[in-house]
């Protein structure tokens, strides 16, 4: 392992007991890294896994099996005490706006308390850093005495991005940090989270369904299905030359904002929806949907292996 | 359900619209105060055309259609002003009574949340039914065997069991596909889908737009789309009429909004999303601020704090509405002819803008 990957994750699996005989399998050997200063998008639709997974990286789950190696150094199975580092270096930002932050806190208490968690600042030097941390994502200093319910879906999801820059992170995993806003709001934030991602150097898991936005901020993209990682390709790759059945389908369902475009393109209709992650089939997890099955697809599980530098497919067609 | 619009009635109807609304004025009375949530918005769409009302949320575009069903909730609602002309009647004027046999019949509506929009006390089949029994006048039975053909209409594999299954034994796509099975089981001249899409997958959302785009094509039938989303708008509608703060900022065909749009709001929705046949990474157009408050909507136009080119008289005046192609109107000063110095050369384009 090398000194430039921040975050290696290998064979991860976080199934969940749902009644007496039955497993939920959210997230089924999945393995990655994320480079340091680089971005990972992570798309899929709901029920994929996605957000699981990014709870399981950040240990706000307990991971089935599997590693996690942060920095170099495995944090699967460490108890909480030991993780204080970790939390301080691995941040994250929530969906929704309006449930993830205290109501009955001010701004400035909410940025505050992961400062006072790790001891970082106190005084006059907490303040002056509470009111940087407002400035830089674009809210005044007068704000830290407000509460979350004065503000906008796109304010709040900026006080969210402050509370998660006041420790100095060097890894911010973002889960849907857009879905729940206005499209021109989604673009203020995301043209936020790129500045502040390349001034920083920060490593990012976004983690989003909207597959247009996770290809412009991403460098590289996974793509899931099922408790699975599918394809994982830089995010030029991912739309020019995409490999796996699901994420043709997937790329071509997604509409382009143009009428000429989207009168001239061929779409790929997928059949049916989702199965369930309960007791999935054996073999491919897409088999029942993918226009290309053959037999081998529902009786052998395929593996990630990689068909190109940097893009790697589990499909039996490469 | 071809034969519910004859060639002759089509031809007679060529041209005409079938719904326009007129200067509507919606406002809601709240403790806070009156929310002028509609401000006078006009449109109008034809026989058999296709609309959609783009805006972003709060923008009015929901409250403008739910006049148009009745269905403003009042109080605290009131409808202020305007005329709402569907089929040649001004429904403002009819009694809840007379309303009734319009709604669900003459005008179809698909709501927004399939997981809400459907009784979970009933079976999906009879939810459809009931739509047919009340317009109809079939027996149940009959009525019944209609709502089977809907299901198979939609594409709902086993229409004939899943008729007889509750809401929630189906998911939400096809939640929604009986959503637009209720709507469509009057055989309505108008559908009006309420953002039909914004709760579902991509790839289920790809499934829903094709049927709606098959039943237009089959049935000829009349669809305003209200939706926040450009991508949905572009594969879908020919004509599109752009929603700001409870009024219609430009309105157009298709083509005229995503390749010569005219206002700087119009322009800049377009630029801030983020494009699959773009090189990423690129910096967004964002636009900055949020939309005002419509308790104390502005004197001028309502965009002018977030516009890159608001002038004085912007800031003063609201902007009429100004025509600037063939269909394609919009309400800026910037194109009004009382401008000494109208614009010759084109803003940026949005749709296809380098």
């Amino acid at each position: 392992m090398t000194d430039s990957v921040a975050l290696q994750v290998d064979n991860l699996r976080k199934y969940f007991q749902v009644g007496k005989r039955q497993t939920l399998k959210a997230v089924d050997d999945v393995s990655f890294t994320v480079n340091k200063g680089e971005v990972l998008g992570i798309v899929g639709e709901s029920g994929c896994g996605k957000t699981t997974l990014g709870r399981t990286v950040a240990r706000l789950y307990e991971p089935t099996s599997g590693k996690i190696l942060f920095n170099g150094k495995d944090i699967t199975t460490k108890p909480d005490a030991e993780l204080l580092w970790f939390r301080k270096k691995l941040q994250m930002i929530f969906q929704d706006p309006y449930a993830s932050l205290d109501p009955r806190m001010t701004v400035g208490e909410i940025i505050a308390e992961p400062m006072d968690i790790h001891n970082l600042a106190s005084g006059s030097e907490r303040h002056e850093k509470i009111n940087y941390l407002l400035s830089i994502v674009g809210l005044n200093p007068e704000h830290a005495n407000r509460f979350p319910h004065e503000f906008s879906g796109g304010q709040r999801q900026r006080i969210g991005i402050a509370r998660a820059l006041a420790v100095d992170p060097e890894f911010i995993i973002a889960d849907e940090p857009i879905s729940s806003l206005d499209v021109s709001i989604q673009a203020q934030i995301v043209n936020l989270l790129t500045r502040l991602q390349e001034e920083r150097g920060l490593s990012f898991m976004f983690i989003a369904h909207d597959l247009s936005m996770v290809r412009h901020f991403s460098h590289r993209v996974a793509v899931m299905y099922l408790g699975k990682v599918v394809e994982i390709a830089p995010s030029g790759q991912i739309h020019a030359s995409p490999l796996h059945p699901y994420t043709k389908a997937l790329m071509s369902a997604n509409p382009i904002p143009d009428p000429v475009v989207e009168g001239s393109r061929t779409r790929i209709s997928l059949p049916g929806e989702v199965p369930s992650p309960i007791n999935p089939p054996p073999g491919c997890r897409f088999a029942g949907r993918c226009p290309h099955a053959h037999g081998r697809c529902t009786e052998e599980d395929p593996v990630l292996k990689e068909v190109e530098k940097g893009h790697r497919v589990s499909c039996f067609l490469y | 359900m071809e034969q519910t619009i004859t060639d002759q009635e089509l031809s007679k109807a060529a041209g005409k619209p079938l719904l326009s609304i007129e200067d509507l004025q919606v406002s809601f009375h709240t403790y806070a105060g009156e929310v002028h949530a509609v401000r006078g918005v006009t449109y109008s769409v034809e026989q058999g055309g296709s609309l959609a009302v783009v805006g972003e949320s709060g923008c009015g575009k929901t409250v403008t259609v739910q006049a148009v069903m009745g269905l403003t909730p009042m109080p605290p609602g009131e409808i202020k002003g305007g005329r709402i002309i569907f089929d040649g009647k001004n429904l403002l004027t009819l009694s809840e009574k007379q309303m009734q046999s319009v709604r669900g019949k003459d005008i179809g509506m698909i709501f927004q949340d399939p997981m809400t929009g459907l009784n979970p006390t009933m079976t999906v089949g009879r939810q459809i039914a009931e739509a047919i029994v009340k317009h109809q006048n079939l027996s149940r039975r009959e009525a019944t065997e209609r709502a089977v053909e809907m299901l198979s209409l939609v594409e709902i594999p086993n229409p004939g069991v899943r008729a007889y299954q509750y809401p929630h034994e189906f998911s939400g796509g096809m939640r929604q596909r009986a959503m637009i099975a209720i709507a469509l089981a009057c055989e309505p001249l108008l559908l009006i889908a309420d953002e039909p899409t914004t709760s579902l997958d991509v790839t289920i959302q790809s499934q829903i737009l094709e049927l709606l785009q098959s039943l237009q094509d089959r049935l000829g039938m009349t669809i305003v789309l209200i939706t926040h989303n450009l991508g949905v708008v572009a594969r879908l509608s020919r004509n599109i009429v752009v929603m700001y703060a409870g009024k219609v900022v430009e309105s157009g065909s298709s083509s005229d909004i995503f390749y010569n749009s005219a206002h700087p709001y119009t322009q800049a929705l377009l630029q801030s999303v983020p494009r699959l046949d773009r090189p990423s990474r690129m910096e967004l157009a964002s636009i900055p601020g949020t939309p005002p408050d419509l308790f104390q909507p502005p004197a001028g136009c309502a965009f002018a704090p977030r516009c890159k080119y608001a002038m004085k008289v912007c800031i003063e005046h609201d902007a009429q509405p100004t025509v600037v192609g063939d269909g394609h109107y919009v309400s800026c000063w910037l194109h009004h002819k009382a401008n000494p110095n109208p614009l010759t050369q084109k803003l940026q384009n949005g749709g296809s803008y380098q």
